[in-house]
């Protein structure tokens, strides 16, 4: 397949070459050059054949050919988010990080969503001075991070993306890990504001592993949605009912919610989802699953 | 089993809707055209074919691989260019990073190898020039091209098109139809189209599908000769006819039982196409 689409300008031609005087100059010795000069001239290159061609004939050699190809390659490297940067400071490879990187959960309109929200989840509890709306909302961040991340508008270039190898629960876990990573470590920075209030501040913890966890695994069925938003309904109706069931003067930080029964049940919670991850990992790989 | 791609018995509803009921049918290397109207199970074949979606019953069979397998649903991607209906379009992409997002999907790794392979077909739809301009800038036309690029990368054995020229002009389908002769050399070619000129101009087979089932396969020559005797001209429409409808000359086509003195014409595709769905009872939109 070399043909072009015919009608439009071979994007190798361009009307006007350079001298030879240009080339012979440029190829031997090229800090000899105007730096202005060269510089355009360099970009000239880039976009002429011919002329990399005449250079490469001067110079003779499969090194400018492969060097030309690296300059190419660079200028055409696609802007990469600060996230996509620490990632491969970090060193992740950048295809990795553009498949981590590209989706709506790591934009900063998302993320500064749930800083926002953790922000006012603290600024509730230091008000009311009970850890209660803090350990309330905490777990229901990472839920709005995987909606974000895999709802079924969420992947960078849609259903293109389902039948492709790299598609399935490798890329699902991998890309829902560094989402969850982002929260968490907001969610962490909140937990220190939020102080020694009058409970175990972490009681938040395991809901909110439990509840993403929870959701991807009925991202299985459903799309994700749907799958989050019934556990978010779910964990409110939870919240409420046991408040409920302790007495409407209990605070929420008190509540058998954030109490080890609590806590087991979302351990629990999170064990099964987990296990279901892993028995329904094939639907990750069609568009039936979450992307 | 005799094709490429090759269906047997294959099912697929969604809640009460049966898209696809229980097909049999063998690709073959070359272009095949599937020509039905909007929910006829044209998409949803082709997101079979492609492992987008699962099949609920029957068995599918992709070059020897089974796509209801994890490691079969891989060998086949590995060999697949899928362009869906609708791609989505992250509007801060360019047509360049829509492009190398898909080629990493498709395990490009080597960044220097992947950005010529981007370059390449971004060449060969004619977007070199706007490559580096975000996709939410692009014209309808250009977008469908960007989305057809990332078909094309890595020259796949197995292309599955679903409606590459919707939003394509005149000129620009002209052009895809050269662009697609070169590039279904020696891959099986898979397209939904409801543009009957495109069949006939592209595909060796055409493959059509009513209500979810197989109504018609052979060639385009074919399809146009089942309507052969059966459309005829005139100046004021006839009640007799299957399907009528007046053409830009100011003359009434009509498809269906001539009468007598009847002045037939030679059949399109199109003409097999409405009678055959005329036949089989199913509510088609008049031609285009």
């Amino acid at each position: 397949m070399s043909n072009t689409w015919m009608g439009d300008p071979d994007p190798s031609e361009t009307a006007w070459h350079a001298p030879r005087s240009l080339i012979d100059r440029f190829a031997v010795d090229p800090g000899g050059v105007d730096s202005a000069v060269a510089a355009s001239f360099e970009a000239h290159l880039v976009a002429c054949a011919r002329c990399r061609d005449a250079v490469t004939e001067r110079v003779g050699g499969v090194v400018l050919e492969d060097s030309w190809r690296r300059v190419a390659s660079l200028i055409d490297t696609p802007h990469l988010s600060i996230l996509e940067r620490v990632m491969i400071r970090l060193g992740v490879s950048d295809s990795t990080a553009r498949l981590l990187g590209g989706t709506p959960a790591l934009t900063l309109a998302t993320l500064g969503s749930v800083v926002t929200l953790a922000a006012m989840a603290v600024a509730t509890s230091r008000i009311t001075d009970s850890a209660g709306g803090f350990l309330v909302v905490a777990p229901l961040l990472p839920l709005l991070a995987i909606v974000a991340a895999f709802a079924s508008v969420a992947d960078p270039v849609g259903e293109a993306a389902v039948p492709t190898p790299m598609h399935g629960v490798g890329l699902v876990l991998r890309r829902a890990a560094v989402v969850l990573s982002a929260v968490f470590m907001v969610l962490g920075v909140a937990d220190l504001a939020v102080g020694d209030l009058n409970a175990p501040v972490v009681a938040w913890l395991l809901p909110a592993l439990a509840l993403p966890v929870g959701a991807l695994a009925l991202g299985t069925w459903f799309r994700a949605e749907v799958a989050a938003m019934t556990l978010g309904i779910g964990w409110m109706v939870v919240v409420l009912g046991v408040r409920w069931t302790n007495g409407l003067h209990t605070d929420f930080a008190d509540s058998t919610t954030f109490a080890p029964p609590g806590q087991v049940a979302a351990f629990v919670l999170l064990l099964g989802a987990a296990a279901v991850v892993v028995v329904r990992r094939d639907q990750f790989q069609t568009m039936e699953g979450v992307r | 089993m005799n094709g490429d791609v090759s269906a047997h018995g294959v099912t697929k509803a969604f809640g009460p809707l049966v898209a696809v009921d229980g097909i049999d049918v063998d690709f073959e290397p070359g272009v095949t055209g599937l020509l039905g109207p909007n929910g006829a199970g044209k998409t949803t074949l082709m997101r079979m074919v492609a492992t987008v979606v699962a099949a609920d019953s029957g068995r599918l069979d992709v070059f020897g691989h089974d796509p209801s397998t994890g490691a079969g649903r891989l060998e086949i991607r590995r060999q697949l260019g899928y362009l869906p209906q609708e791609p989505g379009f992250h509007r801060n992409f360019s047509a360049f990073d829509f492009v190398d997002y898909v080629a990493i999907l498709k395990e490009w790794g080597d960044r220097s190898a992947r950005h010529d392979e981007v370059r390449r077909v971004l060449t060969v739809v004619g977007l070199a020039s706007v490559m580096h301009k975000r996709i939410g800038r692009l014209s309808g036309g250009m977008r469908r091209r960007v989305a057809i690029a990332q078909a094309l990368l890595g020259s796949p054995r197995l292309l599955v098109l679903d409606e590459p020229t919707a939003g394509l002009d005149p000129e620009q389908r002209l052009r895809f139809r050269e662009l697609l002769g070169t590039a279904a050399d020696g891959a099986t070619v898979l397209l939904s189209t409801h543009q009957t000129d495109d069949v006939a101009a592209l595909c060796n087979r055409v493959v059509v599908l009513l209500a979810g089932r197989i109504r018609f396969v052979g060639s385009p020559g074919d399809l146009a000769q089942r309507a052969d005797e059966r459309v005829w001209t005139a100046s004021t429409r006839d009640a007799r006819a299957e399907v009528a409808w007046v053409t830009g000359d100011g003359a009434v086509r009509h498809i269906g039982t001539p009468p007598v003195d009847a002045q037939l014409v030679v059949p399109t595709v199109e003409d097999g196409y409405l009678l055959l769905a005329r036949e089989a009872d199913v509510a088609v939109v008049g031609p285009s």
